[in-house]
């Protein structure tokens, strides 16, 4: 891995299995990224990649059954220092601190990640209180219950919420499906986190609101200066979010490097299937054509290259064998790919 | 649990048998691999046997008496005693005193003497389903009487009261479902399918028979029963009161599967192709969810045999000299029986282990009959 | 809300008056009719004989004589304006002495037995869900299928029997031999707790089941859901998002069936009281059932029929307090 001495978040050789009743998952497998402070890494891949695990692994967020590597490493650099999140204690006072508070995430169904028995401005509040220290530390203010009403007010004020004082006693599913991702993402940033994770936020939206919620989250990011792990299925979200790019398919990293490269000359054949899938203007007229098969269950993880089974270009012999390691292209691009001379090293 | 449906095999020639299996084949292979279920449906199996050969296999007729042992208790097949070791299980003779003080008869065991027990011995002549004369019952002592339950308060043999009154409880059960069945599929049907204000009306109707509850709403019918009905009447008007009052359950639920699937594709399809409305129940949507159907009242079962059991047993149900579950229950009713003879609550193990394997059998069903179910436990 | 509330209790209003019909049916259905029963008690054995032309005069003195219609108005007028339940000749009294106090102490074993229920369903079932395929868990699914097929008066059995033989006690009864006649007091109000603890334990051991599985399925169900995560991911302590998301969502199915419940209760009470010798109402309409002393199982059955769907009354209420979807779409 190159020196990331600025990095705000760094990941390094994360793995997470699962024990389920067919045996063991290996849903994230050696993956290394790092995020560095104010700016956006993008995680692309299909459902099933292991891009969603790998982040929730971030805040420490998987279900019973899973299992982080004792090697992996996740170190989080504050001003307070810098901290393992791999190795803090389970259900811990850090760990309860760094969730909604240096880091905040927001998630794919805005419908789903409110309780609908509370009021939004009930749910803000509680996360504002129980992260009273950490705005303390970053804002130099203590909030009391009112104060913390005010400021749940004035966040969805900044999402773009009309009428945020009326609309903060309403329950969830008395606002849009917009609406409450705005309110989900007034709520994750209303602690000011130095990185927000954003798993597939605007999925499940249509594509002209989908527009809005990006152009918010770039804007906010800005004024607030906080950094972005961006998870999607979709290039074109990446291509308009994203600085840097990961490309994941069956929970490794295929490919990464700065996003407007990524995308002007992938270098994985997997990439180069999931640009294809791109609806473009010129192209509208032909069929999209879309990655052939279907990513293999993790259960029979193919041998060598995982790509190798859909593959146009796989070397029989080569990529079913043998696993490619991480090349570099330049200083800031790498690709596993045997097509690129990617020998175990 | 896995979100796959388990048994779903990976590709090959095991593949193509699963993909091309019919529903009912998928349902078989899910619940054989249900141990709980399969038990279940095992000691149903059992137990509807039991019933139906009541004849053969009670060693006695339900109501024969044996005044020699009155209050008698259980006597354990065994193998060996004090004179050594036996292939063939034995239980000890009886020899009647005279309490020296009260003078009445009491039956002390002659560990000195034993009574053999063997197969298909002759013994009190029957006909078997009330057709076939018959004297061979499955099991007796050549000499003297066993009673492998113990006896009653005037002698009678338990187990073999229990074989028949464990053909009249579950006959009673089977029959009371089947009506509920019936009835639900029928009016819960009509209001499932056509909705509206038919629907409406059902509905309400259902709501204010549930309401009432059960066993009171029960036992006010039971006492409506003329005194001088005779068994068989009783015991018919009995399912039709447990049928009755067992429809709405059953009829809402039905009525939930078919909204549900009165919204499908393929009914609309069908619709459009200018089927009718029956065609359309019965050809696309009862197939659908036959399973349902089936899951459904086996899961009324307990209900029905708990009710009959809980009248009879405080005499407002079947009325001796026939023989169920409850009426047996009648004897140990206070606690001066079960201290005395705490071999009459046997009758009660069975009312559980049938109840527990209608349970278990219906979980299992129900996990097995729907192919895209994922087992929330 | 208000007119949420009105809905409901116009709902209740015609239930009730569909239910009091089916009573009276049900009152009207055994063989014979009041004044046949009445003569046949009051002069069977006396050595007097009672011809057509008496029973004729006691069925005109009963309004026996009037139609149906007629019978029914006069029965659920008497209800209605008087709280008058019609005549009890089993006990040569009017319906209302019989049941008199026995109503109260049929509300508050109800009450105790669905307090018991709750507090014993909602945690276990919580913590079940929680610990889902642990040994406890598979302990827990084994008591509640027992507690499904061991029906109640049998555990009632075993609990008088175990009462007998180990504490020497009975546990029949509402009251010890040195209360029974007492005033009320402290005293005589504790004894009457220490007796219902059993009946209320025999009453809620199988809806305690029922419920168990319904809170354990429901919060499984709740604990996959997204905003538990959501809820995690802003750092709030485990125990609060526990008990704050998913455990307030899981008891509502418990909240909707309460109604359901006090049916269940009622079903079995009858026969719990006969086997506990319990004097409230379950025994006494087992005994008027038996008797055909039918007024007085009409005035049951309408009580604990009218107690059920105030008790739906109630659980619509207080989904609706709980749950703000209910409560907006304005019922």
């Amino acid at each position: 891995m190159t020196a990331n001495g600025g990095a705000l978040l760094e990941i390094t050789d994360l793995g997470v299995s699962f024990t389920t009743d067919e045996g063991m998952v290996r849903a994230v497998d050696g993956v290394s990224l790092a995020v560095h402070p104010g700016r956006t890494l993008g995680i692309v891949g299909e459902s099933g990649s292991g891009k969603s695990v790998a982040t929730k692994a971030v805040i420490r967020l998987l279900p019973a059954n899973a299992r982080i590597d004792g090697g992996s490493r996740i170190l989080l650099r504050r001003a307070e220092g810098e901290i393992d999140i791999a190795r803090l204690p389970a259900g811990g006072r850090e760990l309860r601190r760094l969730r909604g508070g240096d880091i905040g995430m927001i998630f794919q169904e805005p419908m789903a990640s409110f309780s609908p028995v509370y009021t939004i401005g009930n749910q803000m509040i509680e996360a504002i209180l129980a992260h009273r220290d950490h705005l303390d530390r970053r804002l130099g203010r203590r909030f009391d219950r009112r104060a913390a009403r005010d400021h749940a007010i004035r966040m969805l004020e900044r999402v773009g919420m009309s009428n945020a004082r009326l609309r903060i006693d309403q329950y969830p599913h008395e606002l849009s499906g917009g609406m409450r991702q705005r309110a989900m993402i007034a709520l994750a940033l209303s602690t000011h986190p130095s990185l927000l994770i954003a798993d597939e936020p605007t999925t499940a939206l249509d594509v002209t609101i989908q527009a809005q919620i990006l152009d918010l989250m770039l804007e906010l990011q800005r004024e607030l200066g906080m950094a972005m792990l961006f998870i999607t299925h979709d290039m074109g979200v990446i291509a308009r979010i994203a600085e840097e790019v990961a490309v994941m398919y069956l929970g490794r990293i295929v490919e990464r490097g700065p996003t407007r490269e990524v995308i002007r000359d992938p270098a994985h054949p997997y990439t180069r299937g999931l640009l294809a899938a791109l609806p473009r203007v010129e192209t509208s007229r032909r069929r999209l054509t879309p990655v052939p098969g279907d990513i293999p269950s993790p259960l029979q993880r193919p041998a060598g290259c995982p790509f190798h089974t859909r593959c146009p270009r796989r070397m029989p012999g080569l990529c079913d064998r043998e696993v490619p390691a991480d090349t570099a292209l330049d200083a800031r691009r790498s690709v596993a790919c045997h097509l690129f001379g990617g020998r175990a090293s | 649990m896995s979100t796959e449906p388990p048994g779903r095999p990976g590709h090959g020639e095991e593949a193509l048998r699963y993909y091309t299996a019919s529903q009912w084949q998928l349902v078989w292979w899910r619940l054989r691999r249900h141990r709980a279920a399969m038990a279940g449906a095992f000691v149903l199996l059992l137990f509807a046997l039991m019933g139906l050969f009541a004849d053969f296999v009670a060693p006695y007729g339900g109501t024969t008496r044996d005044r020699d042992y009155i209050y008698g208790p259980p006597q354990i097949p065994r193998f060996r005693d004090g004179n050594g070791f036996s292939f063939r299980p034995f239980v000890h003779a009886l020899k009647t005193e005279r309490d020296p003080v009260t003078l009445r008869k009491i039956a002390r065991i002659d560990t000195g003497k034993r009574r053999y027990i063997y197969f298909f011995v002759k013994g009190e002549p029957y006909r078997l389903f009330g057709l076939v004369p018959a004297r061979t019952r499955l099991f007796g002592v050549r000499e003297g009487k066993i009673h492998l339950f113990g006896t009653d308060d005037l002698g009678r043999d338990l187990f073999s009261r229990l074989m028949y009154a464990t053909g009249v409880s579950l006959s009673i059960g089977v029959l009371g479902v089947l009506l509920a069945g019936g009835l639900a599929l029928v009016i819960g049907g009509i209001a499932g399918y056509f909705g509206g204000w038919i629907d409406y009306g059902i509905q309400r109707f259902t709501e204010i028979v549930r309401v009432v509850p059960v066993i009171p709403l029960y036992m006010g019918l039971a006492a409506a029963f003329p005194r001088e009905w005779s068994n068989i009447q009783v015991y018919f008007a009995m399912t039709v009161i447990l049928g009755l009052v067992g429809w709405p359950t059953l009829a809402r639920r039905l009525r939930g599967h078919l909204l549900a699937q009165r919204n499908e594709d393929y009914v609309l399809a069908a619709r459009l192709s200018g089927a009718s409305s029956a065609w359309i129940i019965r050809k696309h949507m009862l197939p659908s969810f036959t399973s349902y159907i089936i899951v459904d009242v086996v899961i009324s079962f307990p209900y029905v045999i708990l009710s009959e059991t809980a009248l009879s047993f405080i005499g407002l149900g079947l009325r001796p000299p026939t023989m169920s579950w409850g009426i047996l229950l009648q004897d140990a009713q206070n606690v001066r029986a079960i201290e005395q003879a705490p071999w009459l609550f046997l009758p009660a193990l069975f009312v559980i282990v049938a109840v527990l394997a209608f349970t278990v059998l219906g979980d299992g069903l129900r996990d097995a009959a729907d192919p895209y179910s994922v087992r929330k436990r | 809300m208000l007119r949420f509330l009105i809905q409901r209790a116009v709902g209740m209003v015609v239930t009730m008056f569909f239910v009091s019909i089916m009573v009276f049916v049900i009152m009207e259905l055994p063989p014979g009719d009041y004044a046949d029963r009445y003569a046949f008690r009051k002069f069977s054995g006396t050595g007097v004989s009672v011809t057509e032309s008496d029973i004729e005069s006691i069925r005109k003195r009963f309004g026996l004589d009037r139609p149906a219609w007629e019978r029914y108005l006069t029965w659920i007028g008497g209800i209605v304006t008087r709280f008058d339940f019609g005549p009890s000749f089993a006990f040569e009294t009017s319906a209302n002495a019989v049941i008199g106090q026995r109503a109260g102490l049929t509300v508050v074993l109800l009450l105790g037995t669905l307090l018991l229920t709750y507090l014993l369903s909602i945690p276990i079932g919580i913590y079940a869900a929680l610990h889902r395929q642990s040994p406890a868990d598979y302990g827990l699914t084994v008591v509640s299928y027992l507690g499904l097929a061991i029906p109640n008066f049998m555990l009632a059995l075993i609990l008088l029997y175990l009462g007998v033989r180990y504490f020497g006690t009975t546990v029949g009864g509402l009251f010890s031999p040195e209360y029974t006649q007492a005033p009320w007091s402290w005293g005589k109000f504790a004894d009457l707790l220490r007796h219902l603890l059993v009946p209320a334990v025999v009453l809620a051991w199988s809806a305690t089941a029922l419920q168990l599985q319904t809170v354990r399925a429901t919060m499984s169900d709740e604990l996959a859901k997204l905003y538990v995560d959501a809820a995690r991911a802003r750092g709030l302590p485990e125990w609060k998002v526990i008990l704050k998301y998913p455990a307030r969502l899981a008891i509502n199915p418990v909240v909707s069936t309460i109604g359901f419940d006090v049916n269940r209760i009622f079903s079995e009470l009858p026969i719990v009281a006969l086997v506990m010798s319990l004097p409230e109402l379950g025994e006494l309409l087992i005994k008027s059932f038996l008797d055909l002393d039918m007024y007085v199982a009409g005035a049951i059955l309408l009580m604990l029929t009218a107690i059920i769907v105030f008790m739906n009354f109630v659980s619509d209420v207080v989904l609706a307090l709980l749950d703000p979807r209910i409560r907006l779409e304005g019922g």
